[in-house]
């Protein structure tokens, strides 16, 4: 039932909106990326992890289909593991375009497939499921976009885990050739004792010429279920 | 077409919530949660979950970058079709190619020179959005008329 279950969510997002909107033509492209990302939660032991996060995409005007397999090497203590992550299957789609209207509101389902080893703490073992929605609103220059969604995560034979509900706040702008945000992101974990990271971001996307970007981001932790600090950095190649 | 996206998100949401509580058995009031255990303390984890959320956030940059290749390419290929393909045109007609390969050409500039200086902004990628969308409208509008045209004549 599992199997059927993993085969059909798959179908879903890799083929259904794709196949409606079939006829319309977009670019591939390929994101390479990664970062370092240093905390506690609320723990004795600091914990390091760098990770590199290559994605590929297919993206038109109305939506992007793209995976992401990332490689994680996280320090906790003196122990050290390196190995593959959890892969993030995602679908953005665009509900209500922004253009003619006074807002834009998007959606994205995201299917995380257990790909990480549990035992070394790279993974939870069992597959998530997202959905989230995106409404923006241009501001003069500047734009708002809030956003939030539900992930519903699966348990392990070890251990069972807490539904997330993620939120965030987002103001950007666009200098020259330069978008430049920060923004409010925090995920409560639906539990009665479920912890709240919260963080600021400030990040930019920057476009180099016709076939690459420049994207790169910092954080910093605004409570102890947060990583305290990070930083990530990516280029984008465009097909 | 919002009416469309509107009912392929409601499709995507109710397959989604009716798959979810039939893998669960309906079992999600029974999930045990251990609240003795500080859940997600892990880096991994916490990294899963993050990257999950952000994918949102990233998604409409990569968009409006990719919507303005794609739209300058689909011109440059449709007035590129118009030539190879010798459409008979009249004065007006030839006039009107002009002054739309003249406006490509200056835009495509202007957004060399904006690049260079730095002057870009939203507005003006707005801008230049729109002269697309309308010298894309008068393309299919001429070709509309010569395809008409020929119809006429064989017939």
């Amino acid at each position: 039932m599992r199997l059927n279950f993993i085969k059909k969510i798959i179908f879903a997002i890799l083929f259904l909106l794709p196949n409606i909107y079939a006829l319309e033509k977009g670019n591939v492209y390929l994101e390479m990326g990664g970062g370092y990302k240093t905390g506690d939660f609320g723990t004795s032991s600091r914990t390091n992890l760098y990770y590199e996060s290559p994605s590929l995409g297919y993206i038109t005007s109305t939506y992007d289909v793209n995976i992401t397999l990332p490689y994680l090497s996280l320090t906790t203590g003196s122990n050290n593991v390196n190995d593959i992550g959890d892969t993030i299957l995602n679908v953005n789609f665009e509900v209500i375009p922004e253009e003619n209207n006074n807002f834009g509101l998007d959606s994205a389902i995201t299917l995380k497939l257990p790909t990480g080893n549990e035992n070394k703490g790279l993974s939870t073992g069992n597959r998530d499921y997202g959905t989230f929605i995106s409404f923006q609103k241009s501001l003069k220059e500047i734009k708002l976009s809030l956003s939030t969604g539900f992930i519903k995560t699966g348990d392990s034979a070890l251990q069972s885990y807490d539904d997330i509900l993620p939120y965030g706040l987002t103001l950007s702008k666009i200098f020259a050739i330069t978008n430049i945000y920060a923004s409010l992101e925090g995920r409560k974990y639906l539990s009665i004792n479920g912890s709240n990271p919260l963080a600021f971001y400030m990040g930019f996307f920057r476009i180099l010429n016709k076939q690459y970007s420049l994207k790169g981001n910092t954080f910093l932790g605004l409570n102890k279920d947060s990583p305290d600090f990070g930083i990530g950095l990516g280029v984008v190649r465009w097909f | 077409m919002i009416k469309k996206n509107l009912i392929v998100l409601s499709f995507i949401f109710c397959f989604i919530s009716i798959q979810t509580f039939a893998e669960m058995g309906g079992g999600m009031i029974e999930k045990k949660k251990n609240d003795d255990m500080k859940m997600h303390k892990g880096m991994g984890h916490d990294q899963s979950s993050q990257m999950m959320s952000d994918k949102m956030m990233d998604h409409k940059m990569m968009q409006d970058m990719s919507n303005m290749m794609k739209q300058m390419n689909n011109m440059m290929g449709k007035m590129s079709n118009t030539m190879e393909h010798g459409m008979s045109m009249d004065a007006n007609k030839t006039k009107e190619m002009a002054d739309m390969m003249k406006n490509m050409s200056g835009m495509m500039n202007d957004m060399s020179e904006q690049m260079k200086t730095g002057k870009m902004d939203h507005e003006n990628m707005e801008k230049m959005k729109n002269k697309m969308k309308n010298m894309n409208e008068t393309m299919d509008k001429m070709m509309k008329e010569k395809k008409q045209e020929q119809e006429k004549k064989s017939e």
